[in-house]
């Protein structure tokens, strides 16, 4: 795991899939209780999916004021990793959003519907750099 | 959005919102646009409260674009954002009133909404999607007698507060309808992840301004407003009681108003120097030509704002291109979907309305 | 038996009632006063689509006032006449609009209100819109981002207009 800091305030750490739950535990046991956002980078030429988590604290005074960033990397092809709902019940929404927009699968999610998207949507994860729109000046 | 309620008699034992009727793609259609047409479409999400989604923004591509805005630049975004702060709360008490059946306060809370509409348009040009803020400073400086008008403003604002106490939150079947109704308690708020006035009246005393200040919330002072019982009508409460804190923000920023230039120097000789003479004659802002491609550094960002309904936060990955490469936005009401679920346990099926409009929910936000 | 042919003849002398009703009512004196009644009775359905209904509420308040019109939103699609498509329809909310405008009774309208309804305003390359043109007739289109409160007044009057000016038709049994 490597932390490097980006401005005085944000603080960004990669870390292993395997260990993410660890560090996690240890992060909600120091006073980090809420998951910010849970945001999910393709990158296509890789073969990778960079699954990121925003956490902060909001009854911590002196932890409030940093955001810490845990980027974690998993496999384009078959994109599954823990779900951290168990540690901090914050990261339910963000991370049904990120399985219905950019197709991740988050083990020990209790529900399965899609959120955002109809039931027949066609076409794969929306937010993939494979899934292209219509760009003003080029295809429209 | 769709509520599905699961009761036994009348008492719901279980509850799910099933959102995403409004998901237009924000975050998707960012990718194909480049940096400066991002600010219209960032601002229609939060209608009701535009100036803070602009100002977040901003704030975050600053930090890629590494430049310095004057401090009159940073206490005219102070102004709009507490100007936008006022009716954005007025509009959620409208709605709440409405809701539980009272059309007298939806009736004086959006008339009452409208000085203030109309001041936002004579400075800016239009009522609420005023796109005002740019990367440097904002697009125009204030008219002429402009500082009466508002002072006007907050003065008729103050008392139209106690006609609301009168009519609505003193009255009986107000405090009937809501007292003990929709607790959250304050163990359960922080590890939730609500935000906002929300959060706010359930005994957590967390605001972004006070948290980590940006414009210039570290040179003018204001009180948290924090309530304990965390019920409906505590929710209520810090609504209206914010509200006054903004107007007392309004008059100390128009009081300390410093003088100067309204646009960064490293953007502003850059400017053809025809279109600058226009510039100085007239005080509204003529874009230099980098703006209509806009390259900043490579890298991550993040910035955090207080919007009217809680905080805001949004996270730029960009690639050293026009257009950003991942653009990641969460809306206060996206954090607030949860509430509904642990709110409504053990309530009573006429008792959801109450709690949907104290939460002050908004779809188009919380589905971008 | 008797019965049978009473029954016969009161449904004959019905049939010939509603026929004739039906005739004399597209004529001048009697479809004119019918448009007119209709078109000051407009109640559209309470049914906010996207963010272009701040706007719609901000419609009703006192400074603008639509209730002047006989405008009066309420909650069961059953008593009304007019739905405003406000903004944009994304594909979970235009399977909802369409079973709502079916309940309504006819004549009913639909105005677009929006540069979204239109044909997609700002999110015109978005993965996840609907044209409303494409599942339901309009009859009045309303510009603007947002439109500005009194432009949905404007609307409002054009389609009260059309319906004084072309008649609306009767539904066939």
């Amino acid at each position: 795991m490597s932390i490097s800091v980006v401005y005085p305030t944000y603080l960004s750490a990669v870390v292993e899939p395997s260990k993410v739950v660890e560090i996690a535990q240890k992060l909600n046991s120091m006073g980090f209780d809420h998951v910010k956002s849970v945001t999910g980078i393709d990158f296509l030429e890789e073969n990778k999916i960079v699954v990121v988590y925003h956490v902060s604290s909001f009854e911590d005074d002196e932890l409030a004021q940093f955001i810490l960033e845990l980027k974690t990397s998993v496999d384009r092809l078959n994109p599954r990793i823990k779900s951290l709902i168990e540690i901090w019940p914050s990261a339910e929404f963000p991370e049904r959003e990120t399985t219905d927009l950019m197709g991740v699968t988050f083990d020990g999610q209790p529900k399965k519907e899609r959120l955002m998207l109809i039931d027949n949507f066609e076409g794969g994860p929306p937010l993939r750099k494979d899934f292209k729109l219509k760009t003003e000046g080029i295809d429209a | 959005m769709r509520l599905v309620a699961e009761v036994d008699g009348d008492i719901i034992i279980a509850f799910e919102p099933n959102i995403g009727y409004v998901h237009r793609a924000v975050e998707k259609i960012a990718e194909t646009k480049t940096y400066l047409q991002i600010i219209p479409l960032v601002e229609r999400p939060m209608l009701p409260d535009t100036a803070s989604a602009n100002l977040g923004y901003i704030l975050a591509l600053e930090k890629l674009l590494d430049v310095e805005i004057p401090q009159r630049a940073q206490y005219l975004r102070m102004l709009l954002c507490e100007m936008s702060r006022i009716h954005s709360h007025l509009y959620g008490l409208g709605i709440f009133g409405n809701m539980i059946g009272s059309s007298t306060m939806f009736e004086w809370a959006f008339a009452d909404r409208e000085p203030f509409l109309e001041l936002t348009q004579q400075w800016t040009g239009a009522r609420l999607t005023a796109s005002f803020m740019v990367p440097g400073g904002v697009r125009r400086d204030l008219p002429p007698d402009f500082t009466g008008k508002v002072l006007k403003a907050v003065a008729y604002m103050e008392q139209r507060l106690k006609d609301y106490d009168k009519i609505f939150v003193n009255n009986p079947v107000t405090i009937a309808r809501l007292n003990g109704v929709g607790v959250i308690k304050k163990s359960e708020a922080a590890r939730l992840g609500i935000v906002g006035p929300n959060l706010r009246a359930s005994g957590v005393a967390y605001d972004t301004r006070k948290v980590e200040p940006y414009c210039a919330y570290g040179d003018v002072d204001f009180e948290l407003v924090v309530r304990e019982e965390g019920d409906c009508y505590a929710r209520l409460l810090v609504r209206r009681e914010e509200m006054k804190q903004s107007i007392k923000l309004i008059r100390q920023i128009l009081d300390k108003l410093p003088s100067g230039p309204f646009f960064a120097e490293k953007y502003a000789k850059l400017i053809n120097p025809k279109m600058k003479a226009l510039m100085d004659q007239s005080g509204i802002l003529r874009f230099p030509a980098v703006f209509s491609s806009l390259k900043p550094a490579k890298g991550d960002a993040i910035s955090r704002v207080e919007a009217g309904r809680g905080e805001l936060f949004y996270y730029i990955v960009s690639d050293g291109t026009a257009q950003p490469y991942r653009f990641r936005m969460v809306t206060p009401s996206f954090k607030n979907v949860i509430a509904f679920k642990s709110a409504l346990l053990g309530a009573r099926l006429a008792d959801v309305p109450s709690v949907y409009g104290s939460l002050d929910y908004f779809p188009p936000e919380a589905d971008r | 038996m008797e019965n049978a042919g009473g029954t016969q003849n009161l449904k004959n002398a019905k049939n010939n009632f509603e026929k004739t009703i039906r005739k004399v009512g597209k004529r001048k004196p009697f479809s004119s006063v019918r448009n007119w009644g209709i078109s000051f009775s407009l109640w559209p359905v309470h049914f906010t689509t996207a963010c272009c209904g701040t706007e719609f509420a901000a419609a009703f308040c006192p400074r603008y006032d639509a209730e002047r019109f006989g405008v009066l939103p309420f909650v069961g699609t059953r008593q009304c006449n007019v739905i405003f498509i406000e903004g944009t329809l994304t594909k979970k909310m235009a399977e909802a609009a369409k079973i709502v405008y079916d309940q309504m009774p006819e004549p009913k309208f639909v105005i677009a209100m929006g540069a979204c309804a239109i044909d997609g305003g700002i999110f015109w390359n978005s993965y996840n819109i609907v044209r409303p043109h494409e599942i339901l007739p309009i009859d009045a289109y309303i510009t603007g981002c947002p439109p500005r409160p009194e432009g949905v007044l404007k609307g409002l009057i054009m389609t009260q207009e059309k319906i004084r000016k072309r008649g609306t038709p009767y539904p066939e049994s």
